[in-house]
């Protein structure tokens, strides 16, 4: 055409005009498949979205693929909920308060592994974890400093605790009543998920028969006294960072679930008492992709598998999820790309369609966040809340062919898998330390052999790696001072039901007091209830074949030596991402993968064996000393004892 | 696959009672209904009725990944030693700029020729300099490059076109659409596609037909989805008119560059996440070549994280894996439809005060740009335009990074 020849342009429209010539690229991509087994294609097109549902599918409506609400963030954006805690009781209140006056929504809270473990900061064994990884909790007076100025009726408030749930909640529901609130007005969540405990995250304290007992008293407590709690974080997080793929964590975490709503139902509850206030946790990875699939699957999945019970109450079959960025995707070196990396799982994680999100910081491979690497994560979500628009519209890629054939790919790889070796090997409680970690460490294995080879990239530790260490400043915690201070503040009488490790404490725990339809008894004495438990670290005593404890078992075993927490028994909590990252830093060695930190804190957590109840039980015997806190021991440790 | 009976199907219409019961009786479609930035519809749900429109966008995205691009200025004293580093780190393309107009091209490209870098000259002599250097070259001339980047009262020179493509050897990309810098002047989204068509046409007029290969420079700014639909809507813009210019050999390549008007002066940490949300979404709408900003200036830190971005999308995030990943979602289809509409609109506009030479020299784009600027401005001061650090969330309690 010659430039005479021009159209007029001026009165054409645009319907007129004919597109291009369609561009067609349809074959397999030249590359290797994505840790999951997915294939993924070069190119997708309208073929890839048949035979879906996802035409059927609307927000806010089962199976909720599309999110569980009908108009997710365009009305209510996601929660920002950074999770935090360190030394003392005082400095984490302090740190709360000025991350919510700059723009966070909830609280999360970190509490440090001696908390975890049921210690009191002053127990030699847990000398060098007090204040570490999380804040020091061991009586009211901590929590009520820890929630002094933030108000209990409009603070939802999540709370890591496992192992020692039952005095912690303990703990919260007096300091919000010391604050005039009552329990039943209290928002958030505990987590409670004891199940991946036994497999990859190790602060359990009790065998799992009676951990699950304890999982069913607590649905019980809330749903009678605590409506608006979530009595659950069925985590998957943990599974990803300790190695798991997507699909593997997609489907290890929702056959816990199942198990939960099991024993919500062996306790006696009706489904919809408890179903609706069970929510999930989950990592988000790297490939953003998958990880938007992998959320959507999950509640496509989770609605399919609530179906059998027969809910009445919709949201009973409804997935609600708070997401965390990956610890393990950080590196050490190159801090800087940190930020990206979080940009990018955040984002998926918000397109997924998550309820409440934690990003995590760019140095927290290094050690626990500053203000100043906090605000940059805190911010990572509000650029994405208020200047990404990707609030505007509920579900941004519903419809996308590459994204509605992967949800569907990644729901096939989890129905595929897991879920019914579950269900033969009779749940997921029953075979702790056995076939459940299989996966995830052969995946673990498969991942750090790639990034040894250079085979699979990370940026800053086999590729573009800096020829000098980064200068960014990071927050160091004194523990000899933080351990200090809180002696100091217990002998002035601060922390007043703080005991010496020395004191005697009640023989065995209680179990919560039986919940009734509606709390009728007075405040007054639910308070003291509540603060009788306050007061009562759980007795650690409990029998390894999982039997009622008793004198008379403990005394069996008293040949047996009780390792201290520091060292190996100590690492096992490696996975927590929070204890996990500025511990492994110091320890990063030449090698390219194990200046990850995380995988460096992988590789340490697959040397362990993970404790087989079922192999000690045996012998009938109790796994610890009379008078002595819980210790782990793996089944060579009970065998050599025995 | 299987799915459960009892988990039946919703349509949109019960979807709307539903948020109409919500919303105590209002149309939630008109109620949150939101416009973007370029002023698109945006609805709150969005369903199979909204599918893609006909063939027009199908596989706007002709290849997956993109060249990692970083633009240096031979007059800086430090140029070669940031590109010696640009290219360790991974830069594929060097976009070379020359303000002091004295800089020793030659000198500049034999150093770093042996390291195989592709270089992208963007006026006539880097090109000269850099084809006499038997270097790996395109061109980016652009003659109304200045117009876009400030006002000029010089008349513009079209037939610089037809000596770049004299230059390179046939078939090879010599021009180049730059219309970033009307976005860092106020101009929008729709402005940017319609000044792409006009330009292109023009240029066509003025040249006897040239028209070959062309690249185009877009912004990409901070809302995601109006950006990656921006991205889309010029390929699919790019389809039609080598189609109505009935060119053979018509291909566009599409170069996003960080919008910097979008990156706050203060706070400037959290422009590393700016930054990042400017690359992903180039990266999601199929750029061919992807420029990142630093976050902070040239410190090192920030260049250094600006170049090592690629990597980690293309490593780590595998999003360089599939070509146009939203495709056939139907909000991302739906936006890409309005945006292409509307800078056909535009363009139409252009083309009726008498092409874009004309609309340029009667002030007309400089009145548009003003236009812009303002409504910006009292939407950061009234606060419907958020900037976080900058006018909300400005409580600064952290200790600045060193």
């Amino acid at each position: 055409m010659s430039a005479n020849d021009l159209p007029d342009f001026a009165s054409l429209d645009f319907d007129d005009v004919a597109g291009g010539p369609p561009w067609v690229l349809h074959g397999r991509r030249d590359s290797s498949p994505t840790p999951e087994g997915i294939e993924l294609l070069a190119a997708y097109g309208p073929s890839d979205r048949e035979g879906t549902s996802s035409t059927d599918w609307m927000p806010g409506f089962a199976p909720y693929v599309r999110g569980p609400y009908t108009t997710m963030y365009a009305r209510r954006p996601w929660t920002v909920r950074q999770y935090a805690g360190f030394s003392t009781a005082e400095e984490s209140n302090a740190f709360y308060r000025k991350n919510l006056a700059a723009g966070q929504r909830g609280l999360s809270i970190a509490f440090d592994l001696a908390t975890h473990r049921g210690y009191d900061s002053d127990h030699e064994r847990v000398a060098g974890d007090v204040g570490m990884a999380g804040v020091a909790i061991d009586s009211i007076e901590d929590m009520r400093i820890l929630f002094d100025g933030i108000p209990l009726d409009r603070m939802s408030v999540s709370m890591t605790m496992n192992g020692a749930v039952l005095p912690i909640l303990a703990l919260y529901v007096v300091a919000a009543e010391e604050q005039g609130v009552a329990p039943e007005k209290l928002t958030g969540t505990i987590q409670n998920d004891i199940l991946k405990e036994f497999m990859v995250r190790n602060t359990y304290i009790y065998p799992p028969a009676p951990s699950m007992r304890i999982v069913g008293d607590v649905f019980r407590y809330t749903s009678a006294c605590m409506p608006r709690f979530n009595s659950i974080s069925i985590s998957g997080y943990h599974m990803q960072e300790a190695g798991a793929t997507a699909d593997v964590e997609l489907a290890y975490t929702l056959a816990d679930g199942l198990e939960y709503v099991r024993a919500g139902i062996e306790a006696g509850l009706d489904v919809d008492r408890f179903a609706p206030r069970l929510s999930f946790f989950f990592a988000i990875g790297m490939n953003a992709f998958m990880e938007v699939a992998k959320l959507r699957a999950a509640r496509l999945l989770w609605a399919e598998l609530m179906a059998p019970f027969e809910p009445k109450d919709e949201r009973s079959s409804m997935l609600r999820t708070h997401c965390q960025t990956s610890g393990w995707s950080l590196t050490a070196t190159d801090v800087w790309n940190n930020v990206v990396r979080t940009h990018v799982e955040a984002l998926a994680a918000v397109l997924g369609h998550t309820q409440s999100l934690h990003t995590n910081s760019l140095d927290e491979a290094l050690a626990l966040p500053t203000d100043f690497s906090a605000r940059i994560a805190r911010n990572t979500q509000l650029v994405l809340q208020d200047e990404s628009g990707i609030c505007r519209t509920a579900d941004p890629l519903g419809g996308s062919y590459y994204v509605e054939r992967l949800t569907q790919e990644a729901r096939r790889e989890e129905l595929g898998s897991t879920s019914p070796r579950s269900k033969e090997l009779g749940g997921m409680a029953r075979h702790r330390g056995g076939p459940a970690e299989a996966p995830h460490r052969g995946v673990r294995r498969a991942r750090e052999a790639r990034i040894d080879s250079g085979e699979r990239v990370i940026v800053g530790v086999n590729k573009h790696r800096p020829d000098r260490a980064d200068d960014v400043p990071v927050l160091k915690i004194d523990n000899a001072a933080v351990r200090a201070r809180r002696s100091s503040a217990s002998k002035l009488g601060r922390s007043a039901t703080a005991r010496p490790s020395s004191a005697r404490w009640p023989r065995s725990p209680r179990s919560p007091p039986e919940p009734r339809a509606t709390c009728s008894r007075p405040r007054s004495r639910r308070r003291a209830s509540a603060r009788r438990w306050a007061r009562c670290p759980p007795r650690w005593n409990a029998c390894s074949d999982g039997t009622a404890p008793s004198r008379a078992c403990c005394a069996a075993c008293t040949r047996t030596r009780c390792p201290p927490t520091t060292g190996r028994s100590r690492r096992r909590a490696s996975a927590s991402p929070r204890s996990r990252s500025a511990r492994d830093a110091s320890r990063a060695s030449s090698s390219p993968s194990s200046a990850r930190t995380a995988t460096t804190a992988a590789r340490r957590s697959s040397r362990r064996r993970s404790p087989t109840w079922a192999s000690t039980s045996t012998s009938g015997r109790c796994s610890r000393r009379p008078g002595r806190r819980p210790v782990r021991r793996s089944r060579t440790t009970c065998t050599s004892s025995a | 696959m299987k799915q459960d009976a009892r988990l039946r199907a919703a349509t949109r219409e019960e979807w709307r009672e539903r948020v109409r019961a919500e919303l105590e009786d209002e149309d939630p479609d008109v109620e949150l209904a939101r416009r973007t930035p370029a002023g698109a519809v945006a609805l709150a749900v969005y369903g199979p009725e909204k599918g893609p429109v006909g063939d027009r966008y199908e596989g706007v995205r002709p290849d997956a990944g993109w060249v990692a691009t970083e633009t240096v200025d031979l007059g800086d004293d430090d140029a070669a030693t940031r590109a010696s580093d640009a290219r360790r780190l991974g830069i594929e393309s060097l976009r070379l700029v020359d303000t002091s107009g004295r800089a020793d091209v030659a000198g500049f490209v034999e150093a770093l020729d042996g390291a195989g870098a592709r270089f992208v000259a963007t006026c006539p002599r880097i090109l000269e300099a850099a084809l006499r250097s038997h270097a790996t070259c395109v061109g980016a001339i652009d003659p109304f490059r200045a117009s876009t980047l400030a006002p000029v009262s010089a008349p513009i020179d079209l037939a610089v076109d037809a000596r770049a493509i004299e230059l390179v050897p046939a078939g090879v990309l010599a021009l180049e659409v730059d219309a970033s810098g009307l976005r860092e002047r106020g101009g929008d989204a729709v402005l940017e596609l319609a000044w792409f068509l006009a330009s292109v046409v023009e240029r066509f007029r003025a040249n006897a037909g040239i028209a070959l290969r062309y690249a185009v420079r877009l912004a990409t700014g901070r809302d995601v989805f109006e950006e990656v639909a921006k991205l889309r809507a010029a390929r699919a813009l790019a389809g039609t008119l080598g189609h109505m210019l009935e060119q053979e050999r018509w291909s566009v390549e599409i170069r996003a560059v960080g919008l910097r008007l979008a990156l706050a002066e203060v706070d400037t940490a959290t422009n590393a996440v700016r930054a990042s949300s400017q690359a992903v979404t180039a990266a999601l709408g199929g750029a061919d070549a992807i420029e990142v900003l630093p976050f902070e200036g040239a410190t090192g830190r920030a260049l250094r994280l600006s170049r090592t971005t690629h990597a980690v999308l293309r490593d780590e995030a595998w999003l360089d894996a599939v070509a146009d990943p939203t495709g056939g979602a139907w909000y991302v289809e739906d936006l890409t439809d309005q945006l292409a509409r509307a800078a056909w609109e535009r363009f139409r506009d252009i083309e009726r005060a008498g092409g874009l030479a004309r609309f340029v020299a009667t002030g007309a784009l400089e009145s548009c740009l003003a236009e812009g600027r303002s409504a910006r401005d009292a939407a950061l001061a009234d606060g419907s335009l958020v900037v976080v650090g900058v006018n909300r969330y400005t409580e600064t309690t952290g200790r600045a990074g060193r």
